[in-house]
């Protein structure tokens, strides 16, 4: 086929394309399918290791959740958030003031000097802390309360009032999502050093979102190292026939929830699905997405020529794969579960601790 | 995330249901002082959130004389905000849960107090931890701690040198913390705690087990409870003759006829007064009994000093004591010669009218003329000030001036703000 036909095409249909305009019922399928969360074995394997991790009285304070752009971090967060939702629901209703979760975005707004002040507030502003700008610093000097009114608003006492909201509104789980941005906030180990210790002082367990590149900030740091597990949401991989297996029922998951009456039957060629979003549940989803939005335009008529444009190109597919494989090569060793020993050993070690029971 | 929480910490309140209840008062600052606010940061988050600015006016006022516990709208009102603002029921915090059997007079002083011994339990070495501050002390007539013997302390008295004193922006409002030199636990003053008096403590322990009440003993108070416990007592000790009852306690001679068959609450320091005189349980008659108190006042007690001198003295004694008082040097106030007296200034203008405008025409043109010659003096050390600065080749400026004489001109000292502006005028260089 040469190439002006193909162009010729394409343009003859994005101009019938343009020509339909959505009703609002369309755009309520899409947003419908836009919304779906499927739950799928990788996510559920992974909630069920960190789980634990949460509970209150452990050592690990800062839990680093990280994976490839697209596999799903989103939606594990969103997972993870209404679990704890659930569990904290009993905390909830026996305290009126208590606030056992936190969810905030890290966001870097060019100048680091600001970037902690702005993480802390949007703390304080989840913790529905009142008067964040007129908080003044308190503090125990000699036997005497000082007071330095015009302190107000610099980060330390941010910082401090920030402490003292988590410890009173009884806060067990942070979430910072996006928490890559802490990286732009300063020197590596002046930012670990910062969570690490309102971690300790307040017991709340911090859970860091976000790519690979979080692997940096643990990386250098002994003491950041002992109190932090490294998780990371896993993608599914082509030669492995389990992940096989199980990437086919998300696929038929996303594809039991398609907008349109005429559902393509996905689950056919979910083992090329598997290969063209590299096996993340998340370009799987904008593909999927991509498509749904062609056929809504197409008067609900699927066309296999959306499929191809759905797909990402070879190029950033491409990028995309390396900056994978870069990554989950960064983090190998260092992830939750991978320690001294291996499968085997950890057989023999369990053998010898049950024999000795006898 | 989580709806409907809280808008402040869900602080518990202190000491509850014993005598050493924290105060509704001293549940503010430290709430306050936990979401790192100022007092009045802390309501004006409070007011905004529920509309009620224009409702809850003049609060510092409120704040400072401690009148946080009566039953108007506006007490009643802030204590539902804050119990809603925190989920705490701060019914046990204040005195209002009294008021539908007891008068407001004579209630709740308005100046704080504190014992030093409980205070300096409550503080660690460190000086980190911070005590609270109790209902009880801010009860009027409470003079003594129940618990340590000692008398109580005005938080007023900072035992510190005048260097450590605090500018008015950096002092804390925090009880028990010196509110001049922040002090916690008031170490500033080294003073032993006073012995206090077995009547003094007999008065703190009543009004330490009325405090401790819980809600379910007090919602079943009321007047006609009350009218039926003085009149159980006037029976049982004086043959049901409420005016041997009065005598007995020092007070008017109608006054117990008034409270056992009127609507007019007896004040508690009044109540007390009769209790004690009459070896009755005051928390008996509140419930509408007359028991004898398992705990018997040393004797009787006068708890308010001033209120019914007045039926001692006759019209001339008055005039003998008010013409004496006006030759007094310096000449008192009328304000004060009445309260010495005890009588109301509007009585004594009544039946004195010639005695008290000399009275009031004297204190006047006392107060004149100390002003002016403060006045003067102001003028005059601002001026060596002044004479400093220009031998220094320096502007004479409203900061550099007040620094080199050491007056501050506060906005509300109209004197030294006169005199400020008179000297820089003076001495301003020509533009």
């Amino acid at each position: 086929m040469n190439t002006q036909t193909v162009q010729q095409r394409a343009s003859a249909q994005v101009s019938g394309m343009a020509s339909r305009s959505l009703s609002d019922e369309d755009i309520a399928k899409q947003k419908g399918f836009y919304d779906t969360r499927v739950k799928h074995y990788k996510m559920e394997a992974l909630l069920a290791d960190l789980l634990p991790l949460l509970t209150p009285h452990s050592e690990s304070n800062i839990i680093v959740l990280t994976g490839a752009t697209g596999v799903g971090k989103s939606t594990l967060t969103k997972r993870l958030l209404s679990r704890l939702i659930q569990d904290f629901t009993g905390v909830v209703e026996r305290d009126p003031g208590a606030v056992p979760l936190a969810y905030v975005e890290a966001y870097a707004d060019g100048d680091a000097r600001f970037s902690f002040k702005g993480l802390y507030r949007s703390l304080l502003n989840e913790l529905q802390d009142p008067g964040t700008d007129n908080k003044c610093s308190l503090e125990v000097s000699d036997g005497k309360l000082v007071i330095k009114p015009q302190a107000s608003r610099t980060t330390s006492v941010l910082r401090a009032a920030l402490e003292d909201a988590l410890k009173l509104r009884k806060t067990q789980v942070a979430v910072v999502d996006e928490a890559y941005h802490l990286l732009r906030f300063g020197k590596l180990t002046a930012v670990m050093d910062t969570l690490k210790s309102l971690a300790n002082t307040t017991g709340v367990k911090l859970v860091l979102v976000g790519s690979f590149d979080l692997y940096d900030l643990v990386s250098d740091h002994g003491q950041v190292a002992r109190r932090t597990a490294i998780l990371n949401l896993d993608r599914y991989h082509v030669e492995d026939a389990e992940d096989r297996k199980q990437f086919k029922k998300v696929v038929e998951m996303l594809q039991a929830k398609w907008p349109c009456e005429m559902a393509p039957q996905f689950a056919a060629i979910s083992d090329e699905l598997l290969e063209v979003s590299l096996g993340c549940v998340g370009l799987l989803k904008s593909l999927m997405l991509d498509a749904s939005a062609m056929q809504l335009h197409n008067r609900g008529v699927w066309e296999s020529g959306f499929l191809k444009k759905a797909a990402k190109s070879n190029k950033l597919r491409e990028v995309i794969r390396r900056e994978i494989e870069i990554g989950e090569a960064k983090v190998r060793d260092a992830l939750y579960g991978e320690s001294l020993w291996d499968d085997e050993k950890v057989v023999e070690l369990a053998t010898r601790m049950e024999l000795s029971r006898v | 995330m989580f709806e409907g929480r809280s808008q402040f910490f869900n602080l518990p309140l202190l000491g509850g249901g014993t005598p050493a209840t924290e105060s509704l008062r001293s549940y503010i600052f430290r709430l306050a002082m936990a979401h790192r606010l100022r007092p009045k940061a802390l309501l004006t988050e409070l007011l905004a959130k529920h509309g009620a600015h224009s409702a809850i006016s003049n609060l510092n006022d409120m704040f400072k004389s401690m009148n946080i516990h009566g039953d108007g709208g506006r007490a009643k009102r802030l204590l539902r905000l804050f119990a809603e603002s925190t989920g705490v029921d701060l019914g046990l915090a204040t005195m209002g849960r009294f008021l539908p059997v007891l008068s407001t007079k004579h209630l709740v002083r308005s100046e704080a107090y504190y014992c030093p011994e409980c205070v300096r339990v409550e503080v660690s070495g460190d000086g980190s931890s911070f005590p609270h501050g109790q209902l009880l002390w801010e009860v009027d007539c409470v003079r003594a701690c129940p618990m340590h013997g000692v008398r109580l302390r005005r938080s007023k008295v900072c035992g510190a040198a005048a260097d450590d004193k605090l500018p008015l922006n950096k002092r804390p409002q925090l009880s028990p913390v010196c509110h001049s030199c922040a002090s916690i636990g008031f170490r500033c003053v080294a003073d032993v705690p006073e012995t206090a008096s077995a009547s003094e403590l007999w008065v703190a322990r009543q009004v330490g087990r009325l405090v401790s009440l819980p809600p379910s003993v007090t919602d079943e108070f009321s007047r006609r409870r009350l009218q039926a416990g003085i009149k159980a007592l006037a029976e049982a000790r004086f043959g049901r003759s409420t005016v041997e009852a009065a005598v007995v306690a020092e007070l008017s001679r109608n006054l117990v006829w008034y409270w056992a068959n009127t609507d007019t609450p007896p004040s508690l320091p009044l109540l007390l007064q009769l209790c004690a005189s009459c070896g009755a349980d005051p928390l008996a008659l509140l419930e509408g009994r007359f028991e004898p108190g398992a705990d018997v006042a040393p004797g009787p007690i006068r708890l308010v000093e001033r209120d019914y001198q007045r039926m001692t003295m006759t019209v001339e004694e008055l005039r003998a004591a008010v013409e004496q008082a006006s030759s007094e040097a310096p000449p008192p106030s009328a304000k004060s010669v009445a309260r010495r007296l005890g009588v109301s200034e509007r009585r004594m203008r009544v039946l004195l009218p010639d005695e008290f405008a000399v009275l009031v025409e004297r204190n006047t043109t006392h107060r004149q003329q100390e002003e002016e010659r403060t006045f003067q003096a102001t003028v005059s050390a601002y001026e060596a000030a002044a004479q400093a600065l220009v031998a220094e080749g320096k502007t004479v400026g409203a900061k550099y001036l007040q620094e080199r004489a050491g007056l501050v001109a506060y906005s509300h000292n109209r004197n030294r703000q006169r005199a400020l502006e008179g000297v820089i005028a003076k001495y301003r260089r020509p533009s």
